[in-house]
């Protein structure tokens, strides 16, 4: 590790915390609250280094590693993320009717500073066309973006949000089921942060037009019909650069996104509530996020003799995004008696895209139809006499895919099975009158994967919150598309510093 | 060396030899020198409806303790048969109290529209086999208190509990303070918190019922602003009219984006790190009526808050105001006058994971409010003490009148000697203190569609 730019980081860290210090709390100007935080976060692996970073392959013998492959130094690096992230929410109130919300962003990426096990690249990168509207921009390891930007009307039962914002639906948590309509962004956050916060960080805002009307009625409170349109500004899923901490493409590979901007995304849904039920049916149709490769060809030199970092990598995929249609619901239960609410969220989508391949080539793209349900329920629970109640939470997660399945393979280029099962759990214990969480997240793959999250949260007064916990994948499983071993390389303790204004 | 005596200050004998206890009833209540309503709903002081002794509280303590005497650890026994126990802790604890001449007008903390219903609606209200608050045509009730001279404990906890802040609707700006057992300020919150009348509906249309909820009592809506990590966070609850029904929940959660109903299962603990309220302790009971027993140990002539604590709403107060002024204190300074009545009603939890074993709420039967608790553990050792202070607001009722609500709180953890301050603002940031305000309806703001339209974050 660079220890002297790690103490000059520091420096501008501590800087950065006492000039906070005078700060004090939440600014107003004029009709604007400014309102927001300043991070510091620290995610080291304690197993190994990533293997796709440095797996090569050759027809001869097959998958192997060349270490050090895409990065500078071989081995286990020493961080997995340092980084310094500055986030603002700007809300102004225009009138009774009309506000604004800003969410800019800064990160400052010390990964690479300070650690030499890595080779320079793009932290944050958005590799595709038409990515100025992400409002992106900035260098290797400075970025500065505006993450959200929309204004608000309101009147009467209509509600019209216009602007690059989050839409997020359905009752799961944590399990993206409902939850599609925004892609992620993953470069920096391969499942690792507190999951407690679930995909605020992550989920990639986009242009829509989100209009809700509240339909008057004596029967049923709260019915809203939303509809949801992007013009057709896509962002697709973004994965970490090769080459950097978190990369789950093998460095044999390289994958070209085929964004086709123009294409709109489209959706809408109903909610309501029937007593002790809310319910919402919904429906959404846009480009697939993922994208499922299409082999382009294989450079047989780049295979047979591998040097890395490739200049031309042994195969070339092109990404492609079809259009899919989801159609779903979700509902919630307040059952009383136990003191718990039930929750389900189901979707279909009839034509889920996958790579169909020939002898391990991905040829072309096929859809097959699948269905996602999540089967939930949350209830408190006095664990412990003396503490404040524990708040425990239990999922199930069944994802079947119809049709022929051979020679199918996902977006992760993994296997594709007709079930797959899941189950998580998650615990939050209280003590020390709320200031102190320990937190507790389970997620087990009946093929043998698991992921665990134990955490522990810290509120210091107003302005400081601390975070430290481990993430541990493992089981026999490794395909890309579950939570087990494939990510191992991502096991490690995380901190994070947290002084919010 | 001065000794203080105080065995001479019997004063609940000595009132009850000038026999107002026994043409008051003492425990069965009603039946004064004259009914407080009438003189209520004529515009009278209820002076003319109790003896002289218990308006003065110079006359009743014989001359010990005086109007503008301070009460503070130097001589809090010269009260300590007037005064909550929890008081007494705080005013050993370096807490200040100044003595006040009683109140005799109801409109100091109560509005006169709903003074007006109570008068206009008296003698309506029924409770059925359950103890279910009833119109006696079987509907829910009209509005106004509902039995303006309890004779039960369960009566007069509907008296409070049906509109604890008896407008149709209300917005209020609010900064609640947690400090430590060394004084410290730990935490500041700040939130908007609102109240929809369904039922029993005075001033503003739909009324008396807003039939789409009329299986509701209210909608509370509390949205926070401070701390950071919780700005943008609201919580909706549904109060229903089944007295026995637990209240819905739904947040508003900014990290999730969405909204997500919670069970209302936990009640018996800090909303918010280092808060000493628990969701219990809001409105000194916030738990549906019926979800506790209810019993009326005695009524007597207490300590109570003056209106004249106008809290944060006194522009430029000292701490020697005495006015519950808008400092980071950890007892702020107020003014308290005796009461000539108060209904001391005691109350047993008998909800799942209850960690308290008793409240006793101290209830005035001329406001039909109840602005002090004290708080009880499992083992018995008095726990909290709750101080809900009321005082006119100056802003229009809309109504015809000004608005009296709550200017101050004190919730205080008499274990572990901390406290949750709440002062009350007539404007904090954008939210305006407003009350029987047309826009302010269940669907525009405490539904789970309208907190997302609302969201700040």
């Amino acid at each position: 590790m660079r220890i002297s730019k790690v103490l000059a980081w520091a420096t501008a860290f501590a800087l950065t915390v006492l000039l906070g210090g005078t700060a004090g709390a939440q600014f107003n100007v004029g009709p604007f609250e400014i309102t927001g935080f300043y991070q510091f976060t620290v995610d080291t692996p304690t197993e190994h280094a990533n293997p796709n970073n440095s797996s090569c392959l050759s027809f001869i013998v097959g998958a192997f590693q060349c270490s050090p492959g895409l990065q500078k130094k071989g081995g286990k690096p020493d961080l997995l993320l340092m980084r310094q992230l500055l986030d603002l929410n700007i809300y102004g109130k225009l009138s009774e009717s009309w506000s604004v919300t800003f969410e800019p962003r800064l990160f400052f990426d010390m990964t690479k500073i300070a650690d030499n096990h890595f080779r320079q690249y793009e932290s944050l990168p958005a590799p595709f066309s038409g990515n100025g509207w992400m409002l992106r921009g900035g260098g290797n390891d400075f970025k500065a973006e505006m993450w959200q930007a929309y204004t608000d009307y309101r009147n009467g039962p209509w509600w019209v949000r216009l602007g690059k914002q989050q839409i997020a639906w359905g009752e799961a948590l944590g399990l993206r089921v409902l939850d599609t309509v925004n892609p992620l962004d993953l470069s920096q956050n391969l499942s690792t942060d507190r999951i407690f916060e679930e995909f605020d960080r992550v989920r990639i805002p986009q242009w829509f037009a989100r209009v809700d009307y509240t339909i008057p009625n004596e029967t049923i409170p709260d019915l809203t019909a939303e509809f949801i349109l992007n013009p057709g500004l896509v962002a697709p899923t973004i994965l970490p650069p090769q080459g950097s901490p978190f990369n789950v493409v093998p460095a044999f590979l390289k994958v070209n996104n085929k964004i086709n901007q123009g294409e709109p995304t489209v959706g809408g849904r109903i909610t309501g509530t029937v007593e002790p039920v809310q319910f919402s049916l919904n429906f959404v149709t846009k480009p697939n996020d993922d994208g499922l490769g299409v082999s382009q060809g294989v450079n047989l030199g780049g295979c047979l003799f591998p040097v890395l970092p490739a200049s031309t990598p042994c195969i070339v995929l092109k990404g492609e995004h079809p259009r899919i249609y989801i159609v779903g619901g979700s509902a919630n239960y307040n059952w009383n008696w136990a003191g718990a609410v039930l929750r389900a969220e189901t979707t279909v989508t009839p034509n889920a895209p996958f790579s169909s391949n020939t002898g391990g080539t991905p040829t072309k793209v096929v859809d097959r139809g699948v269905w996602k349900t999540v089967l939930a329920v949350d209830r408190p629970t006095y664990v412990i006499p003396g503490l404040d109640s524990m708040t425990i939470g239990f999922q199930f997660f069944e994802t079947y895919t119809g049709g022929n399945k051979a020679g199918l393979t996902d977006s992760t280029g993994a296997k594709v099975d007709s079930n797959q099962h899941v189950f998580t759990v998650f615990f939050q214990q209280p003590l020390l009158q709320k200031r102190v969480s320990l937190e507790f997240f389970g997620l087990f793959d009946t093929d043998d994967a698991h992921w665990l999250q134990p955490g522990v949260h810290w509120e210091v007064g107003n302005h400081i919150r601390l975070d430290l916990f481990y993430n541990k994948f493992g089981g026999a499983e490794r395909r890309g598309s579950r939570f087990g071993n494939n990510l191992s390389f991502v096991n490690g303790p995380l901190f994070r510093f947290t002084y919010g204004f | 060396m001065k000794t203080n005596d105080y065995e001479d200050l019997k004063y609940f004998s000595y009132w009850s030899r000038r026999g107002f206890l026994k043409r008051s009833g003492v425990v069965l209540g009603a039946g004064l020198l004259q009914p407080v309503l009438s003189l209520i709903g004529s515009g009278k002081s209820i002076a003319a409806a109790y003896p002289d002794e218990v308006l003065s509280i110079e006359k009743y303590t014989k001359g010990k303790i005086k109007p503008g005497m301070v009460i503070s650890k130097e001589n809090y026994q010269l009260i300590k048969d007037i005064a909550p126990e929890g008081l007494l802790v705080e005013l050993q604890r370096g807490g200040q109290i100044r003595i006040a001449e009683t109140t005799t007008r109801a409109e100091a903390t109560q509005p006169k529209f709903w003074l007006d219903a109570t008068q206009r609606n008296q003698g309506q209200a029924v409770l059925d086999q359950k103890g279910q608050l009833l119109h006696k045509s079987g509907g829910p009730w009209i509005g106004g208190t509902p039995f303006p001279e309890p004779k039960a404990a369960l009566e007069a906890m509907w008296n409070y509990t049906f509109s604890p802040r008896r407008y149709d609707n209300l917005i209020t700006a609010s900064k609640p303070t947690h400090i430590d057992s060394n004084g410290s300020v730990v935490r500041e919150d700040e939130a908007l918190f609102m109240q929809i009348q369904t039922v029993g509906r005075l001033v503003v249309d739909p009324k008396p019922v807003d039939n789409k909820y009329k299986e509701e009592l209210h909608r509370n809506l509390l949205s926070v602003s401070k701390p950071f990590d919780s700005y943008g966070l609201a919580v909706a609850s549904t109060v229903y009219y089944d007295g026995s029904k637990l209240p819905d929940t739904d947040l508003y959660i900014p990290s999730l984006r969405r909204t997500r109903r919670v069970p209302s299962t936990q009640r018996f603990e800090p909303a918010t790190p280092y808060n000493v309220a628990y969701t219990t302790d809001f409105d000194i009971q916030a738990d549906p009526v019926l979800t506790w027993s209810w019993t009326l140990a005695e009524r007597k002539p207490m300590l109570g808050p003056s209106p004249s604590n106008l809290g944060a709403r006194a522009k430029g107060a000292k701490r020697e105001d005495f006015v519950f002024p808008d400092f980071p204190d950890k007892f702020p300074r107020s003014t308290f006058e005796l009461r000539p009545e108060m209904l001391l009603l005691d109350g047993v939890p008998h909800l799942p994971g209850a960690n308290y074993s008793r409240k006793r709420v101290y209830y005035d039967p001329i406001y039909h409010i109840a602005q002090q608790a004290d708080i009880w553990d499992q083992g018995g050792k008095l726990w909290k003490y709750l101080l809900f202070i009321w005082g006119d607001t100056g802003v229009s009722d809309n109504a015809g009148g000004t608005a009296p609500d709550l200017t101050g709180i004190i919730f205080a953890d008499l274990q572990r000697d901390f406290h949750s301050n709440v002062s009350f603002y007539n404007k904090l940031g954008d939210t305006v203190f407003k009350v029987n305000s047309p826009d302010l309806t269940v669907d525009a703001w405490a539904t789970p569609s309208a907190m997302l339209r609302r969201a700040r974050k």
